[in-house]
């Protein structure tokens, strides 16, 4: 076998305007499409409690399809196939009349955000489910209406239980964005796939590529954990947990998580 | 002592699906007036108190807090119809509750949690709110805990606070649910402490609680529960000498 090391180097830490777009198009796209993900999905999550069975089901219907479609299908069929059927075609678009935004980007964001927001949906549930009664009795004893109460004591309370998953929705989504790949956006894995076919070099390439994916979820789960730490400040135990206890959690796990959570 | 009635509830009802748990209770506390409610666990005491400020609806009868119908709206003919969920919530600003196991707001500061009704709720000014909870965490015995979260707290002190939190309302009356039940006997003693300046003070109290010794330095009357149905009513000065089924249940307390 012969690796070559220069080369895998050289392209490691590939500066060229060419990687470095496609590694922007990447962490862009992740970033575009969890935001959407995360507000579709607490909507769809607020929908899934509604006292209101309709709603309710409708919200179940979509998690269910969402899970049940692999991503691929969803974004063939989002970019591909909708415009086949004549359905919807994604163009090309012009932010500000100057920055180029691809029919594949836009229809990626959306592909990905409407996958997301059937997790984040079910995130938000859970979390919300997870909020103490009694909590609630204390604000509406308050005289909270409902909106203020969901906005001041429930959502952050239910923070606590959302945030970790949330964090790991993320980790995910910077890998899903290879997906975009399919219709034709120039991110990481198109790219790398595009210099591997000019070069021959696809072992080292794709090593590369690997490792440039692994920095990148790596920098988050420091990211994740600073968050973490942030957000408990305010639990009896939080001294216990030390930040590095916490990052080495989120890149290895350690399976110490339980025993340093109390109610 | 004005005669004004702060609450009156007659002939409340409430069932849990076929039990039957508050059997017609009537019940007026005057303003300024500290009642104290005592009872085996399971007489309702608890369920009525909740009724007061609607964390529970009824079935049947009415309960009026400074006269007005507390959760329904009454009809030409009688009858009652449920209020909005939004109009349940703003009868409720002026009725505090002090609750078992504090339920204060775990992700706020102490002080946050005493501003947080008055500015989303009341729509008090910040600056305003902020003064006047540091006023109640003074009164209270909290003045130093401003910036610390319930969790970091003792149980006393966050039932303290907790008290403090329902006084930032402005509530004209305050209601106890065995405030003192999760505590141990010496943070027991602050909390009470707390809860008797407020009743010398004038606060209109019901007080679901068995601490005679509140009961003798602070209340007014005492009522007894057994069963859903009030089956006493006495000054409290009397209580020393009551005898039959308060006497017995009074004497077993302490």
């Amino acid at each position: 076998m012969t690796f070559d090391w220069h080369f895998f180097f050289t392209h490691l830490f590939n500066l060229s305007p060419g990687y470095l777009g496609a590694m922007q198009r990447t962490i862009l796209l992740a970033v575009i499409a969890q935001t959407l993900g995360i507000v579709l999905g607490l909507f769809l999550g607020i929908a899934r409690l509604s006292k209101f069975r309709p709603i309710r089901y409708a919200a179940a219907v979509y998690v269910w399809m969402l899970r049940a479609v692999p991503e691929l299908v969803i974004l063939m069929l989002l970019f591909t196939g909708l415009a086949a059927a004549e359905i919807y075609r994604f163009e090309d678009a012009y932010l500000f009349g100057q920055i180029k935004v691809s029919a594949g980007f836009q229809a990626a964001c959306v592909g990905l955000a409407i996958r997301e927001a059937g997790y984040m949906g079910e995130i938000f549930r859970n979390g919300i489910q997870s909020v103490d009664r009694r909590q609630v009795e204390a604000a509406k004893a308050l005289g909270m209406r409902r909106s203020t109460m969901l906005r001041r004591v429930i959502i952050p309370q239910a923070m606590r239980v959302i945030i970790p998953p949330m964090g790991n929705q993320f980790n995910v989504m910077l890998k899903v964005t290879s997906l975009a790949a399919v219709i034709g956006v120039p991110e990481l894995f198109q790219t790398t796939g595009t210099y591997a076919a000019q070069t021959f070099r696809v072992f080292e390439l794709f090593v590369g590529l690997a490792v440039n994916y692994a920095l990148m979820t790596s920098v988050w789960s420091v990211v994740q954990s600073v968050i973490e730490a942030r957000l408990s400040r305010h639990e009896a135990t939080a001294g216990s947990r030390t930040l590095l206890g916490r990052i080495r959690e989120h890149l290895i796990g350690t399976g110490g998580r339980e025993a340093g959570q109390t109610a | 002592m004005t005669t004004k009635a702060a609450i009156r509830a007659q002939d409340v009802h409430k069932w849990y699906g076929p039990l039957h748990v508050l059997k017609g209770i009537d019940l007026t506390v005057a303003t300024g007036e500290v009642v104290c409610l005592i009872g085996p666990s399971g007489s309702g005491k608890s369920t009525f108190l909740r009724t007061i400020n609607h964390l529970e609806s009824i079935q049947q009868g009415r309960i009026y807090v400074n006269d007005e119908l507390v959760g329904y709206r009454e009809t030409p003919d009688g009858r009652l119809q449920p209020l909005s969920e939004n109009a349940i919530a703003d009868a409720r600003r002026h009725i505090g509750m002090v609750f078992q196991d504090f339920n204060l707001f775990w992700h706020m500061t102490l002080l946050e949690n005493l501003i947080e009704g008055p500015v989303r709720v009341l729509g008090t000014s910040k600056e305003e709110a902020v003064e006047r909870a540091h006023g109640l965490l003074e009164r209270v015995g909290l003045a130093d805990k401003a910036d610390a979260y319930p969790r970091k707290l003792s149980g006393g002190q966050q039932q303290r606070g907790a008290i403090a939190r329902a006084l930032a309302m402005r509530p004209s009356v305050l209601l106890f649910d065995e405030p003192t039940s999760a505590l141990d006997p010496e943070t027991t003693a602050e909390v009470l402490t707390v809860m008797e300046e407020l009743a010398h003070q004038g606060m209109t109290m019901i007080v679901a609680s068995h601490e005679m010794g509140f009961v003798r330095r602070a209340a007014d009357r005492i009522v007894m529960m057994e069963h859903g149905v009030i089956i006493e009513d006495l000054p409290a000065d009397r209580i020393g000498t009551a005898d039959g089924r308060i006497g017995d249940f009074v004497r077993h307390l302490e």
